[in-house]
């Protein structure tokens, strides 16, 4: 098909030729094209003349002598093969001339531009549409509208540019993609306008419109020429963003609980949003705008403090403040800064804290509260079991008493100095205190001074340092005071502290530290000391034996335990109890008759609730029956002078028997104290003799071995 | 969640000691921090228990009246779980 082309005839001349000979060539074979072809090149063409260049130096009589080499000559030939095809003719469409070689490189003639365009436009196997290509590969955006700006053509680069498809494209008109004003100047007044620029959120382009005329000159539509705008077209974008960014601001703004204030890095306000915190602005927010916050008096020097605290920290500063009206306020200012880290805004969020503030006050006192209430309910459902197994056991007046004391001191730390008979229970007194006290969490220390030897008593109350002294343990010893830190230590039979222990313990309590056996440090301690003894202090101080400094020292709180005989009511309850818990422990029954309980109340106790719990739990071990009645009882009792006296009416008797009981118990009674029997009628109110009398008969009695007084 | 509570500056002064670091266990009524306050010295206690969660303050700083020094994270026990609400 390729040898089929049509080609002109190229004709030739060489450098040396003649001008005249070139314009012979053109006006003979109408030629506009005359190719030079290059001696020293073996005759190939390198050049060519145009005949518009040479046209006006017709006139001239010597150019006609002048040789090629001076006429105006081109060298920008392109060689084409005979053998190309058609994608080839793209490539060389635009060219002005065009030289066609055989396949043996020899010259075979030229076409020009028109020859191309004809050939693409002729070329039947062409499927490319191939004005489209045109369009498409130029890097603009083409259009071509009719007169009433429907969109007959265009080039893919504009829909991009336009982001638009081209069903899009083809359903609009010009004059609204673009720009209707400049669209109907163009085709009403056939004016081209240029450079003209269409920014919007779509697109920024540089336009060219230009009229299209028919060949009477008449405007059929116009052509537009887009280029990219690549700088505006980001700035647009930027433009649109930012104003995206503001509506959803000013939506979010409105939207929370906060307040907000921007301020600019000197401290004037410039924008406002957000939900107005009622009653803590006293002038209308709008009328600040454009001041300084910093020079505020209306609102104090809050505001102004904030600033500069931002100002000068470079960062998050919060602050409460208490309005007038009773808001709480928390603002929190946040500096903002620029790329080069210099402070350009400050917002300040403003939240009425008020209801927090209120509601985590209400907690923190709620939960004290209950704190406290647990605490106490603690504390009850300790002494319930305290009583249950601590087992300070009363009802007497004066015990009550005691307790009623105890628990007025329990909540001091002061010293407690217990005293009382041997078998009191001073110790249950001392845990007592201990338990009801704030102390009860930390230990409780007993030392019995009377039981430790004394040369080891220093040592077990103060510990030692490792390698004191021989047989010590090699890792020393705490020692008691230091067992007992922030608890309780407990001295029982104080009294028996030898002398110069007195002094170091004098000297703890004094500077509440201690120094241990063999150590050199001194050790800090706080312990509660409650001490006790069953001997007089006073008179041991009097007596030489008890320091008196340390006895003023232990004796701050002193609490007297009253003997178990002056209150008799207390013995049957304790005696139940130890019942029970010995019958528990030895797997009995056993029970105490009324008889049995009469006879442990009118005991005199010398050895004290000691000595109760002792009878009890031997009853309990040797009874044979379950029944222990008073008579079982008996043998194991101290016959003391006083055993009678107690004795009280709790059954029916014979009136004459009880009188006759009663006067031999007070007759022997009288005896015993005043040993005359004038005295004894005397305290008794009688006669001589008849004390005299009735005594003999007593005694008499005691010897017969019967029993006086009340029967048991 | 354990609930939040502010130590909360009385006065206008300078931060002379904090004896916190967050994370810290702090016990109520602890002296939290040391404001100098016209060369007075005053100790700013902790208003509850529980952890430091939060120290917005630094030696040698400025601070004014009501500003937030740090918050504590309310808790009961310590190693525990805080308080929960």
């Amino acid at each position: 098909m390729a040898s089929k082309w049509f080609v002109r005839n190229a004709h030739t001349v060489s450098f040396e030729s003649s001008a005249n000979d070139v314009w012979d060539i053109m006006s003979r074979f109408n030629e506009r094209y005359v190719f030079v072809t290059d001696s020293e090149e073996m005759g190939k063409i390198v050049a060519y003349i145009r005949d518009t260049d040479i046209m006006p130096s017709l006139n001239d009589p010597a150019w006609k002598n002048h040789a090629v080499r001076q006429l105006p000559y081109h060298t920008n030939i392109t060689f084409f093969q005979r053998e190309a095809d058609v994608l080839d003719f793209f490539k060389v469409f635009g060219e002005e001339v065009v030289v066609i070689l055989n396949r043996e490189g020899q010259l075979e003639g030229y076409l020009n531009r028109e020859d191309i365009l004809y050939y693409l436009l002729t070329n039947q196997s062409a499927h490319t549409d191939w004005i489209r290509s045109l369009l498409n590969s130029i890097p603009m955006g083409i259009i071509i509208a009719d007169i009433h700006g429907r969109i007959e053509n265009f080039s893919s680069e504009a829909l991009r540019m336009m982001r638009v498809t081209a069903d899009e494209l083809r359903s609009q008109r010009v004059g609204e993609l673009l720009d209707q004003n400049v669209f109907l100047k163009v085709v009403e007044n056939g004016e081209a306008v240029l450079n003209h620029i269409i920014v919007n959120d779509r697109m920024g382009v540089l336009a060219d419109f230009g009229p299209i005329r028919n060949r009477h000159g008449n405007v059929t539509g116009a052509i537009i020429v887009l280029q990219d705008l690549p700088f505006i077209e980001k700035m647009a974008m930027e433009m649109e963003y930012v104003k995206n960014l503001n509506t959803d601001l000013q939506g979010i703004l409105s939207s929370i609980y906060d307040e907000i204030l921007v301020l600019d890095a000197k401290g004037v306000l410039l924008r406002y949003s957000g939900n107005l915190i009622k009653d803590f602005w006293e002038i209308n927010k709008e009328q600040l705008i454009g001041l300084n916050l910093m020079e505020l008096e209306h609102e104090g020097t809050f505001f102004s403090a904030i600033v500069k605290m931002v100002i000068e920290r470079k960062r998050k500063v919060s602050v409460t403040q208490e309005s007038r009206s009773g808001k709480n306020v928390l603002a929190v200012g946040n500096p903002i800064f620029d790329e080069k880290g210099k402070l350009e805004r400050i917002v300040i969020a403003l939240r009425d804290v008020t209801e927090t503030v209120m509601l985590k006050e209400e907690l923190l006192q709620a939960k004290k509260m209950s704190e406290k209430y647990k605490k106490e309910l603690e504390h009850l459902r300790d002494q319930k079991q305290y009583a249950k197994n601590r087992q300070l056991i009363y009802a007497s007046e004066q015990i009550e008493q005691v307790m009623k004391y105890i628990q007025k001191i329990a909540n001091t730390s002061s010293t407690v100095l217990l005293t009382g008979e041997s078998g009191v229970g001073k110790e249950v007194f001392a845990r007592t205190i201990y338990e009801l006290g704030p102390r009860c969490s930390k230990p409780f220390v007993k030392v019995n001074c009377g039981a430790i030897p004394e040369t080891l008593l220093e040592s077990e109350l103060f510990g030692y340092e490792k390698g004191a002294f021989t047989g010590a343990n090699a890792s020393g010893k705490p020692g008691y005071f230091r067992m007992a830190h922030k608890g309780v230590l407990f001295l029982d039979e104080v009294g028996e502290m030898p002398l110069n222990l007195q002094v170091k313990l004098l000297r703890v309590l004094q500077e509440r530290e201690i120094i241990p056996v063999g150590g050199s440090e001194v050790v800090e301690v706080d312990v509660q000391i409650i001490a006790a003894t069953n001997k007089n202090l006073e008179k041991m101080v009097e007596e030489g034996t008890f320091r008196e400094d340390l006895y003023y020292r232990l004796n701050v709180i002193p609490v007297v335990i009253p003997p178990l005989r002056d209150r008799p009511e207390d013995i049957p309850l304790i005696s139940l109890h130890f019942l029970q818990l010995f019958n528990e422990k030895y797997d009995r029954t056993t029970q105490l008759s009324q008889d049995a309980l009469d006879l442990l109340e009118s005991y005199p106790w010398p050895g004290n609730v000691r000595e109760l719990q002792n009878i009890v739990e031997r009853l309990v071990v040797t009874a044979d029956e379950d029944l222990i009645e008073a008579h079982h009882i008996t043998p194991l009792l101290k016959k003391g002078k006083k055993q009678y006296v107690k004795q009280r009416m709790n059954k029916i008797m014979p009136l004459k028997e009880a009188t006759r009981a009663m006067e031999e118990q007070l007759i022997k009674l009288a005896m015993d104290e005043f040993k005359t029997t004038s005295l004894a009628a005397k305290m008794l109110g009688v006669s001589q003799s008849t004390i005299s009398r009735k005594y003999q008969e007593i005694q008499e009695k005691i010897r017969r071995g019967e029993q006086i007084g009340f029967k048991v | 969640m354990g609930l939040k509570y502010d130590v909360i500056s009385p006065f206008e002064g300078t931060i002379e000691r904090t004896w916190f670091q967050s994370g810290d266990w702090v016990e109520e009524g602890e002296v939290f921090c040391t404001l100098t306050v016209t060369g007075k010295r005053i100790d700013i206690l902790s208003p509850v228990t529980g952890y430091v969660n939060e120290i917005e303050i630094e030696q040698g700083e400025l601070v004014i009246v009501g500003m937030i020094l740090a918050s504590i994270m309310m808790s009961d026990v310590e190693g525990g779980n805080p308080t929960s609400i």
